[in-house]
């Protein structure tokens, strides 16, 4: 498997609204994060990427397979966990499951056979011949992971896994999906609002905002990116502390302040090799300045992937005023 | 390989199931794509199967069967008795016509007979078999397998048409060869091609038919109490008010096309070659009824399934 996910000029409009639009896209396999808050263009792309959603322009291939016209291929090598709890009522975990895998065009033999063999690695054999709505929410999140491992799926799209799971069962369902990649080889698009989740498992994100993608790469790239910031707290003039670091080629930016006071912390990013001595003769300039401005915190800036989503996020432009809203029941995730 | 954890269950052939983490590959498809429906229409009847309450209606709907079962044997039974005795025709003609006859007129009137249970088990069994992959969102799971609306669709309209059929078509083709057989020779088979050709022609709109509607109802109500409710209005109400409506304004029969049992009627008619007098109107026109009737339970089946978002 060369290329896990490929989108070029891919673009979905309903009527006159954007729901998603991305120009060239490439994912290698691995464990990828798939970020945006609510109407950011998730759902509209991992209905593209299933080929249950036409595109309005361009094309995307997941596994190699062109989603629009190979939507069945895609399927059959995709496994898909929903959000939302979605059984079929009266059924037995191991039925269900079976009947996952002969949906997958296993016979029902061998669809029972694999299905206890996935629930036994999901740790559920004392489950599997209970109703499966009956089940509390942790097993019912398992179930929803072995249905989609029934086929051997080269990739696991997992939408909020740990919805509704305390610690410990967020906990678990996290190692899982690590071990699902790390020992069973398996590719893992992770669909999650939890930063915290998305950090602890994956290899790379994509972050989408107002249907757009502002970043994808690999958690390590994006934060060695800023590798030269250092997070700094000033007192007295920010003007002149703009003024002096600009001057020397030290990019600024203000972190979020208190409404109507001035931003007294930022992130300086340092130019080429330069270190933090730059930093100390640009603030010994500026505390001799009138009005003066003086160092009062240094500290490196270690980014984690909340610190990335939000400065992705917050410096990406607003939405354009005449954007009407989706059409109801269409999806606009 | 380590092995952390023995796994309790047997291995399958040839794969190597030595611990917990190590699975064997999932069996390559085997099942043609076209057949992806099957999987839908076997668990859609074992699910309605299972339930108590569908004994009760084909144990009902096995006593209608059994009893015209019976009379046929009784019937053959009286025809050897009376073989060649003085004034044994007469009675045997007379027990014939009142009981069964191996006419057309005799199996259209056993599948209506059956009818009535078949839309009671229907209206009890429309929420399991379609209503709760709705409330359940148990469509975002078909759907997110390799399986497409139409398929579902089949196999939902196979597993509730296996259904009827159960009550109605199978029983009915049973009787037909019971006559045969009691018959001195097989010439009934080769003489009554036509009678076969109704009752599987009419078994089939039956099936078909009611299974395209209740997969339009439930698709739509979802809940049982809602689909009795309706099921109740379309075929009992609404054919006393038309019964009322034809008696009023006299000389139209239009009233009677929203008559879904009067449809199903006039077509098994003109399946057996039975003359009828039920509609005055054009021939084409409870043709026409009974299609917009099922048009519009398609429509709403795919309206509703349409709107069913797998990623949202």
């Amino acid at each position: 498997m060369s290329e896990l996910i490929r989108l070029e000029k891919l673009k979905r409009l309903y009527g006159a609204h954007l729901a998603f639009e991305a120009d060239e896209v490439v994912l290698q396999p691995g464990v990828v994060g798939l970020l945006g808050p609510n109407g950011a263009g998730k759902s509209t792309l991992l209905n593209m990427l299933m080929g249950l959603l036409a595109p309005s322009a361009g094309r995307a291939w997941m596994l190699g397979f062109d989603a629009a016209r190979e939507s069945r291929k895609v399927r059959s090598r995709v496994g898909y966990m929903p959000e939302n709890d979605s059984f079929v009522a009266g059924l037995s975990v191991l039925q269900f499951v079976s009947l996952a895998g002969e949906l997958c065009g296993q016979k029902a033999v061998d669809a029972r056979r694999r299905a206890h063999e996935v629930l036994s690695l999901l740790g559920l054999e004392e489950a599997r011949y209970r109703l499966i709505e009956e089940q509390p929410t942790g097993i019912r999140q398992r179930a929803k992971l072995a249905q989609a491992l029934i086929n051997d799926p080269d990739l696991v799209i997992l939408d909020e896994p740990t919805n509704g799971l305390d610690p410990a069962g967020r906990s678990a369902m996290l190692e899982l999906i690590s071990r699902l990649h790390r020992e069973q080889g398996k590719s893992i698009l992770l669909s999650s609002h939890l930063l915290g989740d998305v950090e602890r498992v994956c290899d790379s994100v994509v972050i989408l905002d107002r249907g757009r993608v502002l970043a994808h790469g690999e958690v390590s790239e994006l934060t060695s990116s800023r590798v030269n910031s250092y997070r700094i707290q000033v007192t007295g003039s920010v003007e002149t502390c703009e003024a002096v670091l600009n001057d020397r080629g030290v990019e600024l930016e203000a972190l979020p302040a208190r409404p109507g006071a001035p931003p007294r912390d930022f992130i300086a990013t340092l130019p080429g090799e330069a270190d933090t001595s730059l930093l100390f003769e640009a603030f010994a300039a500026a505390g001799e300045a009138e009005p003066a401005c003086l160092l009062s915190g240094l500290q490196p800036h270690e980014e984690n992937l909340e610190t990335i989503f939000e400065r992705v996020v917050g410096s990406a432009s607003p939405p354009p005023a005449s954007s009407p809203p989706p059409p109801p029941g269409e999806s606009h995730g | 390989m380590e092995i952390d954890e023995v796994d309790l269950l047997p291995p399958r052939m040839g794969a190597t199931v030595v611990d917990r983490w190590s699975i064997s590959s999932a069996p390559e498809e085997s099942r043609s794509p076209a057949l992806a429906w099957w999987p839908v229409a076997r668990v859609g009847l074992g699910l309605v199967i299972k339930r108590r309450i569908f004994k009760v209606f084909v144990g009902l709907g096995l006593i209608n069967f059994l009893f015209f079962s019976a009379m046929i044997y009784f019937l053959a039974g009286l025809a050897a008795q009376l073989k060649g005795q003085r004034f044994g025709e007469g009675p045997l003609e007379f027990a014939r016509n009142f009981i069964f006859t191996g006419t057309g007129e005799s199996f259209r009137d056993f599948i209506t007979s059956q009818n009535t249970v078949v839309m009671l088990l229907l209206a009890i069994s429309g929420a399991v078999l379609v209503g709760n992959d709705f409330r359940f969102r148990s469509l975002t799971f078909y759907f997110s397998k390799p399986l497409e609306r139409w398929q579902y669709f089949l196999g939902k309209l196979v597993a509730t048409s296996l259904l009827v059929s159960l009550l109605t078509l199978f029983p009915c083709l049973a009787l037909f060869i019971e006559y045969g057989l009691f018959g001195d020779t097989f010439d009934y088979f080769i003489e009554s091609q036509r009678i076969l050709f109704g009752i599987l022609a009419y078994g089939l709109l039956v099936s078909v038919g009611m299974s395209i509607l209740l997969l339009g109802v439930a698709a739509l109500l979802q809940r049982t109490i809602s689909i009795v409710m309706v099921w109740g209005l379309v075929f009992i109400f609404l054919p006393i008010v038309t019964e009322v409506l034809h008696g009023t304004v006299r000389g139209s029969d239009y009233w009677k096309l929203l008559d879904f049992w009067s449809l199903l009627q006039w077509c098994s008619n003109a399946f057996f070659g039975i003359e009828s007098s039920l509609f005055s109107t054009a021939p084409w026109l409870p043709v026409v009824a009974l299609a917009i009737w099922l048009g519009a339970a398609l429509w709403a089946f795919w309206h509703k399934t349409r709107a069913v978002e797998v990623v949202s």
